[in-house]
C-alpha cells in the first residue's frame, strides 16, 4: 500500500507537460457544442502534421459559452485557453499557435498571472474577479478522469489529513465552526447532521450523495460531476470515517451520462490506488460506494424520496419523522448531502474552517454556485460569495441580456422556487434575504426573463411541472397541483374569472398540508409571482390579455385581404408550418381551428397580416363553488 | 419480443443481480439498453431473482419517466422543455413537428416510425429550443426552422 506522499510523488511527476499539451474541454456541454469533433480533429491535425505535442481532455470550467474550449499548454509556460474552436478551426489553429502566432483572436485569457502580449491573465478579467473559484479550483485545468490529475494538485490531501489525526469529533467541529450548511437549499448545518449519524447506534449506516439536480435551469453540480469527480468522492469517504458509515450511494440523475461515467471511473481508480474500499491509505478504514442511476423522477431529488428510490421501491417520498438519520437507506441511519456540501469538506479540512468561513455573511458563509440561464447573453456557471449582488452576475458573469431587452426578473430556486422582480437587481444572493420575502433561494439555478416572457405562462409551466412529478401519494399534491394547473390554464386562455386568484390562494393553505415539501413548495411560485406581478395577473384575468404576449391562446391572426393577393399570397401561404393558410376568392385566409399562433406569416408579410384580441373568446359560463 | 442489442439475454442480466437488494434501477437500465425497453418477460425472472412481488416491480417501473415497456419508435425525438427552451418557444416548434410529422398529442410508442417526447432540462440552453434526434442534439431550432427539421426527421423515418 503506497503512502499518501508517495502518490502525490507519482502523480505530480507527469503532471507538467514536456512537451506541448492540448486539452480539450469534455463535459456535456462541450459535448452538445461539438468538442468530440473538436478532439478528433486536434489529434488527426496532431499526426498530419507531424507536431510533438499530446492530446488530452481537462473539464468544463464554466464558461458555456464560449465551449469548445481548447487548453494549450506550453512547456514552461502558463497554460492559455481558446474558445469556441471548432473542428474546422482546429488544424489551422495547432499550425498556427505551434508556429508561435498565439492566435488573440481566439483566445480567452491565460491561467497565468501575468499578460501574454494582449492576452490578459483570467485573474484580471472582471468575470473572474468577481468569482471566488474554492469548489471550482481544478474544473477545466485537470483530467476529470485521471486520479493523477486530482492528486497533482493537491487532492486527497484532506482526506490525508482527517486519517493521520484527526478524530471524527474533530472533523464535526471544523465543520461546526466553519459553518459548513447544506447547499442544496435548506441550510442545515452539515456538522450537525454528520454528528447525527455519528451518534446513531449501529454498524450498518450509509453516505448518501443527492445528485439528482432536477430543478430545470439549474445544473450547477453538473459542472462538479462531470469536471471533478474525486472532489466528491473525497468528501464522502471523510463522512464515511467521520460518522461510520462504511457504506456510500452516490445517486446521479439519469440526465447526466457522462456524470455517471465519469463518477464511475473515478470510483473504479480511487479504487486502485487505495484511496477506497478496505484500508485506505493503509490505515485500518474501510469504505467504500457506488453510483445508482436514476430514471427521470424529479421528486426523487428529496430526500426520502431518494432513499426510496435506492431500496428498490417507487421513487415516492415519506413523512418525516423518522429522519434519515434515524432511518433511512434499508432502514438504517443515513446521511443525505447534496453535491457541493460533500464537495466544499475537503477543502476545509486541508486550509481550516476560515477558508470557508472568512468569506460570504455573517448567517451564511462561503461561496455558491450559480448557473445562468433564460435570456442571459453568456450561458455560464459561476461561483461567488455569499450576498453577491444579483447585478454582478448578470453583467459581469452573464454579459447582460440581449441588445434591447429589459430586465423583467429572474425565475429562481427551480419549479418549487419563485419568481423574483427586476428592482431586486442589488439585492445580494443571500438565503435570508429571499426567505424573508417568503420564496426561497434554492440550489443555484437563475433563468433570466425580459419583457417578452409572461410571467403567468412561466407560472403556469412551473406548476405545470411540479404535477406532472408529484408522485401521487397524497391527494393533497396529487389534485391540488392539477387543479393548480386548471386555473392557470385558463388564465392563460383568458377563460378565468375573478374567483379563480381566490381560489388560488386558498389551494395554498390547502397545500400546505401536503405529506412533503414537493408538494407544499408547489405554490410557492404562484405567490411569488402574484406578490411581484399582480398587475400581470389581472391583466389576464380581469381583462383576458396577455401584456407580454406570450399567451398565444389570447391572440388572433388575421389577414387584409386586400393586401394578401398574387406573391403575398403565395408567401403567405408557404411561410405557414401548419398549412393554416388556404385560399379565399384572390386571397387567402387563416382557418383559425388550425393556426398555431406561431407569428411566422407575420414576419413574412407584415403589411397584410394582422394580430389582435381573439374575438372568438367568450365569457365562460361556469359554476364556482368557492366559500 | 425484439433481439437483444447487447446480445445479454434477460436471463444473462438478471443472474448478475440474483439476491442482490437495491439494484432495481441497474436491472432496468440495464434490460432497456439490451432491448431498447423492459420486456414485460423480465418481470417474472426479476421477482423470483430478487424476491420482490412483481406488483411491486412493475410499480416501480412505471414510476420512471425514462423507462420504456414497450419498443422504442424508429425515429425517437425528444423535445427539452425546460425553462429556457419553453420561454424562446418550444412548445410551437412541438407543435409545427407534430403537425409535419402526423402525430397529435401523447405518446406514441410500440415500435411506431416516429415519436415525440419530452426530456428534462439538463442545462444545455444555448442551444435552446432544443431537439434531440434519436439521442443528437439539434438546436437552436428556431419555429422558422422547425417545418426544415421535420423533413430531416421524415427523411430519417424512411431511409
Amino acid at each position: 500500500m503506497q503512502t499518501y506522499e508517495a502518490l502525490v510523488a507519482q502523480a505530480q511527476a507527469g503532471f507538467n507537460p514536456t512537451r506541448t499539451r492540448i486539452q480539450v474541454s469534455m463535459d456535456s456541454g462541450a459535448q452538445h457544442r461539438g468538442a468530440q469533433a473538436t478532439l478528433d480533429a486536434l489529434r488527426r491535425a496532431v499526426a498530419d502534421q507531424g507536431a510533438d505535442a499530446e492530446v488530452g481532455i481537462v473539464g468544463g470550467n464554466g464558461m458555456c459559452w464560449a465551449e469548445p474550449l481548447v487548453r494549450l499548454w506550453l512547456p514552461g509556460r502558463a497554460p492559455l485557453v481558446y474558445g469556441p474552436v471548432t473542428a474546422a478551426d482546429a488544424p489551422q489553429w495547432l499550425c498556427d499557435v505551434l508556429g508561435g502566432n498565439l492566435r488573440e483572436d481566439l483566445v480567452l485569457g491565460t491561467e497565468g498571472e501575468t499578460a501574454i502580449g494582449g492576452i490578459v491573465p483570467f485573474s484580471q478579467q472582471p468575470y473572474f474577479q468577481v468569482q471566488r473559484r474554492n469548489l471550482l479550483a481544478r474544473t477545466g485545468k485537470t483530467d476529470p478522469e485521471s486520479v493523477d490529475h486530482y492528486l497533482a494538485t493537491g487532492g486527497y490531501a484532506g482526506l490525508d489529513k482527517a486519517l493521520s489525526g484527526l478524530s471524527p469529533e474533530d472533523i464535526v467541529k471544523l465543520l461546526l465552526d466553519g459553518n459548513l450548511t447544506g447547499r442544496g437549499g435548506a441550510n442545515f448545518p452539515a456538522g450537525r447532521k454528520w454528528d447525527f449519524l455519528r451518534t446513531a447506534r449501529g454498524s450498518e449506516k450509509y453516505m448518501v450523495c443527492n445528485a439528482d439536480e432536477g430543478d430545470p435551469g439549474a445544473f450547477v453540480n453538473r459542472i462538479l460531476l462531470e469536471s471533478d469527480p474525486f472532489l466528491i468522492i473525497e468528501g464522502m469517504t471523510i463522512g464515511g470515517y467521520v460518522t461510520g458509515a462504511p457504506y456510500g450511494f452516490i445517486y446521479i440523475r439519469d440526465e447526466y451520462p457522462l456524470a455517471v461515467e465519469r463518477v464511475c471511473n473515478a470510483l473504479d481508480q480511487a479504487r486502485a490506488r487505495g484511496l477506497l474500499g478496505k484500508n485506505i491509505l493503509g490505515t485500518d478504514f474501510s469504505y467504500d460506494m457506488e453510483v445508482v442511476r436514476g430514471a427521470g423522477a424529479y421528486v426523487c431529488g428529496e430526500e426520502t424520496g431518494l432513499i426510496s428510490s435506492i431500496q428498490d421501491y417507487r421513487g415516492m417520498p415519506r413523512i418525516k419523522p423518522p429522519f434519515p438519520a434515524q432511518a433511512g437507506v434499508f432502514m438504517k441511519p443515513t446521511n443525505v448531502n447534496n453535491v457541493e456540501t460533500y464537495a466544499y469538506v475537503p477543502g476545509i479540512l486541508a486550509n481550516g474552517p476560515e477558508w470557508f468561513s472568512s468569506v460570504g455573511l455573517a448567517a451564511n458563509k462561503g461561496t455558491k454556485l450559480f448557473s445562468l440561464s433564460g435570456r442571459i447573453n453568456r450561458l455560464c456557471i459561476v461561483e461567488v460569495d455569499m450576498g453577491t449582488p444579483i447585478r454582478t452576475l448578470m453583467e459581469t458573469c452573464g454579459g447582460g441580456l440581449s441588445e434591447g431587452s429589459t430586465f423583467k426578473g429572474i425565475q429562481q430556486g427551480g419549479p418549487l422556487g419563485g419568481v423574483i422582480p427586476a428592482d431586486w437587481i442589488d439585492t445580494g444572493l443571500d438565503p435570508a434575504n429571499f426567505n424573508s420575502q417568503g420564496t426561497i433561494m434554492g440550489s443555484g439555478g437563475l433563468i433570466f426573463l425580459d419583457e417578452r416572457d409572461c410571467i403567468v405562462d412561466l407560472c403556469k409551466w412551473l406548476t405545470h411541472f411540479d404535477s406532472k412529478e408529484s408522485c401521487g401519494r397524497c391527494t393533497t399534491c396529487r389534485i391540488g397541483s392539477m387543479r393548480m394547473v386548471d386555473i392557470l390554464d385558463r388564465m392563460t386562455k383568458g377563460t378565468a374569472v375573478a374567483e379563480d386568484l381566490a381560489i388560488m390562494q386558498h389551494l395554498e393553505l390547502v397545500m400546505n398540508n401536503a405529506n412533503c415539501v414537493h408538494g407544499q413548495f408547489t405554490p410557492k411560485p404562484f405567490n411569488a409571482a402574484y406578490k411581484w406581478f399582480k398587475a400581470e395577473f389581472e391583466a389576464h384575468v380581469f381583462e383576458h390579455r396577455c401584456p407580454s404576449g406570450a399567451c398565444r391562446d389570447m391572440v388572433q391572426y388575421t389577414i387584409d385581404s386586400t393586401n394578401a393577393t398574387g406573391t403575398v399570397a403565395t408567401t403567405l401561404v408557404a411561410s405557414c408550418p401548419v398549412e393554416a393558410i388556404v385560399p379565399a376568392g384572390n386571397s387567402v385566409a387563416i382557418v383559425q381551428e388550425r393556426c398555431i399562433r406561431c407569428g411566422l406569416c407575420q414576419s413574412a408579410a407584415p403589411d397584410a397580416v394582422t394580430v389582435g384580441p381573439r374575438t372568438a373568446f367568450q365569457a365562460p359560463v361556469r359554476e364556482v363553488r368557492y366559500g | 419480443m425484439v433481439a437483444s442489442k447487447t446480445g445479454e439475454t434477460i436471463e444473462q442480466i438478471v443472474n448478475e443481480y440474483r439476491g442482490r437488494r437495491g439494484v432495481i434501477l441497474q436491472v432496468f437500465h440495464r434490460l432497456q439498453a439490451a432491448y431498447g425497453y423492459v420486456p414485460q418477460e423480465a418481470m417474472e425472472p426479476i421477482a423470483t431473482a430478487l424476491r420482490i412481488h412483481p406488483s411491486t416491480l412493475f410499480g416501480t417501473l412505471t414510476f420512471y419517466s425514462e423507462f420504456r415497456t414497450t419498443a422504442p419508435a424508429k425515429v425517437e425525438v425528444g423535445m427539452c422543455l425546460g425553462p429556457t427552451c419553453h420561454i424562446k418557444g418550444a412548445e410551437v416548434v412541438k407543435q409545427v413537428l407534430e403537425h409535419r410529422l402526423g402525430l397529435s398529442g401523447g405518446d406514441h410508442h410500440g415500435g411506431s416510425d416516429v415519436a415525440i417526447h419530452e426530456v428534462e432540462c439538463a442545462g444545455h440552453c444555448h442551444l435552446s429550443p432544443l431537439v434531440y434526434v434519436n439521442g443528437v442534439p439539434e438546436g437552436p431550432v428556431a419555429i422558422a426552422a422547425a417545418a426544415e427539421l421535420a423533413g430531416r426527421i421524415q427523411a430519417k423515418v424512411q431511409d
